[in-house]
């Protein structure tokens, strides 16, 4: 069995895990500094950083079709997690807190994005665009905001309020509306994940759900938050102690563990599915070839005398591996373990008296061992049952032909005897009195009497060859030659007498390949029967049309005795046991 | 001439004594089996025993059996088998070992009286008796390359006579030449199909009968 190949540890999972490790230690640097309190994380670091690991561990766990699409998004989502500690960073470049304050926005936009990867969305074309067009919508207001919002003049301010370098020009109603146009924005996608999630978990079948749910129910919770984030903001100045949008934070947080927790779970699903499967494989690989648990069971219990028996219903007795049927003679006390299911026996183990804890103790591991060899030993039983039907059937047509022959033989045939008895006494008689006419006439009917005898012969003949079991096959083969259409070549060697069934089936072959070889037009047939140690190879040769059907009814009989018929152009060629 | 029947059917049994008694055989002893013809053969004493080939107990060429019996326990009494059976082989088992005095009719050949008794004195007389039927089947065999096409029409029909069992001056008596035209006709068929020349008249009938079967 090949052996499965071995995980391999993607670059690119790599490159992404540390990074985002170190991203997330400076982030927390960061809220460790001094001045940090202008952020939610920073009031809440371990929520904060809880949430960023997460999303870091989600990117380098994801294995599966869509892992790269998952690895992106939780990327962009730690980028957009931390960014809010970045620009309320009272000591930091100021570059790098512009910067920062341009990703804040693509939170929620990084949300559809992050659901829609774990739950397998973005497989879908469209699916991808909409994620895109949240994007370009969320940037274009953050870009509106960076280059028009004058820090100084805002009233709602609170994480960074000294410095925007990217500021053109302080314009505070253009600010107004791409902050509303912001919000909404938040809204729809809070109201979009929350619907989205609730028909995903509404469409999924009962397994699927049990394995959607976190990435579902957490979109559906970081949707909730962004909206709530968004409705609370138009009516109060945004603070890191005002309880109501540290509440929010924090279900935020939790909101996108449980959805990072998605792809982490499916790959662990996957590597528990992946152990089953070799276990189950390292199991049938362990398992004894057919008709070798006997010997397994005597070698590790200690009994080389052990034997085991399979219990057939359908049959109503034991068996060996092998399907014969087993004696069912009663057995010394303590020396006969039966393994049951559900109360029906399964097999028999007979042991040494002092085997029985071994015997015992073998147990359910056994068990698939067991059934495997039970259901061949079964069909073993089957199969050589329904062979020795077809025999069955074969000597009681044969021995219905023989008796139809004796009676033909006894009867018919005698009658018409002493009627060419009785004709030439007649004849003679008219002879003497001559009477020409008469003697002329039943002189006639002589002649047809002794033409439906010799009719009667070659019937009676051709249903039971008498020939064949008085003299074997060699002058059985003689007399089919001598009256064939065709030239016939018959070349016999056998060792010793052939069992009847083996010499009538091959008696039926060669007849009926050589009809067969003259309905096809052949000039001549080669026959060579040889007996080899415990077979009977026939062959025969023929140049007949070989686009014509063959005649196949004697394959039946080969059949029955276990033989096989090969038909090859211009060839027949049958194999008969004969042991 | 003293003859004992031995045949299992009743119809056919009589048939076959009313018809040997009418010729003025004299028929010695009638059995339904071999085994009763056998035991009483040192009592009856006949000149020819007639058997069927088919008698109890299984009906398959109990005949021959117990004409090879009589063959060899008394060389003085000639065996003639009735049979319906075609094969050559049962024939060949009859006459490998003794071909003198012994007899293979099919059945339906006996109610000619005239053959019949041609057959039993032929037999008395210790010539070897083939049923033509048989001889006509193993010469008429489809055969690719046959060196029985190299016989003219005259040795062909010796050839079948041989093979039947007859002398060379019944030969001659049967198709109305000279004994020693014969003769002649016999040493061509043997050149022509590669037979050890002239065998007495016994042993050539085997011969001539191997080669046909082979």
């Amino acid at each position: 069995m090949a052996t499965p190949p071995a995980a391999q540890p993607n670059p690119y999972a790599i490159v992404a895990g540390v990074v985002g490790t170190a991203y997330c230690i400076a982030a927390l640097a960061v809220m460790l500094g001094p001045a940090a309190l202008t952020s939610h994380a920073g009031r809440d670091p371990l929520v904060a950083e809880v949430a960023g690991f997460a999303l870091v561990t989600a990117g380098i766990a994801a294995t599966g079709r869509d892992n790269h699409r998952i690895r992106t998004a939780t990327t962009l989502a730690t980028v957009v997690w931390f960014a809010p500690v970045l620009v309320g960073w009272a000591d930091g470049p100021p570059w790098l807190r512009a910067a920062a304050g341009l990703v804040v926005p693509l939170l929620a936009a990084a949300a559809v994005h992050l659901v829609a990867s774990c739950a397998g969305w973005l497989q879908s074309a469209v699916a991808r665009k909409l994620v895109l067009a949240c994007y370009a919508a969320a940037f274009a207001v953050s870009v509106t905001e960076a280059l028009f919002r004058d820090p100084a003049n805002d009233p709602t301010c609170w994480a960074n309020c000294v410095t925007n370098v990217l500021l053109l020009h302080s314009a505070p109603g253009i600010v107004n509306v791409a902050d509303t146009i912001h919000r909404w924005f938040q809204i729809a996608c809070g109201a979009g994940l929350l619907i989205a999630g609730g028909l995903g978990l509404r469409a999924a079948g009962r397994q699927d759900r049990f394995t959607r749910w976190p990435v579902l129910a957490g979109g559906a919770v970081v949707g909730v938050t962004a909206a709530a984030h968004a409705v609370r903001v138009s009516g109060t100045i945004e603070t890191a102690a005002d309880p109501v949008f540290r509440s929010l934070f924090v279900a935020q947080a939790a909101g996108l563990v449980l959805v990072a927790s998605g792809p982490v779970l499916a790959t662990l699903r996957r590597m528990a599915r992946r152990r089953a499967i070799d276990r189950v494989t390292a199991e049938l690989a362990a398992l004894p070839a057919p008709g070798a648990l006997q010997a397994v069971l005597a070698q590790a219990v200690g009994d080389p005398g052990l034997t085991l028996a399979y219990w057939v219903p359908a049959a109503g007795c034991f068996v060996d591996a092998e399907g014969h049927r087993e004696p069912d003679a009663p057995s010394a006390p303590g020396s006969s373990t039966l393994l049951t299911r559900d109360g029906e026996p399964v097999a028999r183990i007979r042991h040494r008296p002092d085997a029985a804890e071994a015997v015992a103790a073998l147990g359910a591991g056994t068990h698939l061992a067991v059934d495997n060899e039970r259901l061949r030993a079964a069909l073993l039983l089957q199969a050589a049952d329904i062979q020795r039907s077809r025999e069955r059937i074969i000597a009681a047509g044969d021995a219905a032909r023989r008796d139809a022959e004796r009676d033909l033989h006894d009867g018919a045939q005698q009658r018409l005897l002493a009627l060419t008895h009785r004709l030439a006494m007649a004849r003679s008689t008219a002879d003497r009195g001559g009477d020409v006419d008469t003697a002329a006439l039943v002189g006639e009917a002589l002649e047809q009497t002794l033409a439906g005898l010799a009719e009667l012969r070659e019937l009676a003949h051709g249903i039971y060859p008498a020939v064949l079991t008085r003299n074997g096959l060699g002058p059985a083969l003689e007399s089919i030659r001598d009256a064939a259409e065709i030239p016939v070549d018959v070349t016999v060697r056998l060792g010793g007498p052939l069992p009847t069934p083996v010499a009538m089936a091959a008696y039926v072959t060669v007849r009926e390949a050589i009809v067969d070889a003259g309905r096809r037009s052949a000039t001549g047939v080669d026959v060579a029967i040889e007996q080899l140690k415990d077979r009977l190879v026939i062959t025969v040769l023929e140049d007949g049309v070989p686009d014509v059907p063959r005649a196949t009814r004697a394959a039946d009989r080969i059949g029955a005795i276990g033989g096989q018929l090969r038909f090859g152009p211009g060839s027949l060629e049958a194999d008969l046991p004969c042991g | 001439m003293r003859v004992a029947v031995a045949e299992d059917v009743l119809l056919t049994r009589q048939g076959i004594v009313s018809m040997l008694g009418a010729a003025g055989v004299d028929v010695v002893d009638q059995c339904e089996d071999a085994g009763e013809l056998l035991a009483n053969l040192p009592r009856t004493r006949p000149d020819v025993a007639v058997l069927d080939i088919r008698m109890p107990p299984t009906h398959t060429d109990e005949g021959v059996v117990a004409a090879r019996r009589i063959r060899a326990d008394h060389p003085g009494i000639g065996v003639l088998v009735l049979s319906h059976h075609v094969e050559p082989v049962y024939a060949m088992n009859l006459i490998e070992e003794h071909p003198e005095g012994v007899g293979y009719l099919l059945k339906e050949r006996v109610f000619d009286v005239a053959i019949l008794l041609d057959a039993l004195r032929r037999i008395t007389d210790g010539e070897t008796v083939i049923d033509p039927t048989i001889v006509a089947r193993l010469v008429g065999r489809r055969r690719r390359h046959s060196p029985l096409e190299t016989l003219t029409g005259r040795e062909r029909a010796v050839l079948e006579l041989v093979a039947e069992g007859m002398t060379n001056q019944a030969i001659g008596a049967r198709l109305v030449i000279s004994e020693r035209t014969v003769e002649a006709h016999v040493s061509a068929v043997f050149d022509k199909l590669g037979l050890a020349g002239s065998p007495d008249r016994h042993r050539r009938v085997l011969a001539v009968l191997a080669f046909l079967r082979a």
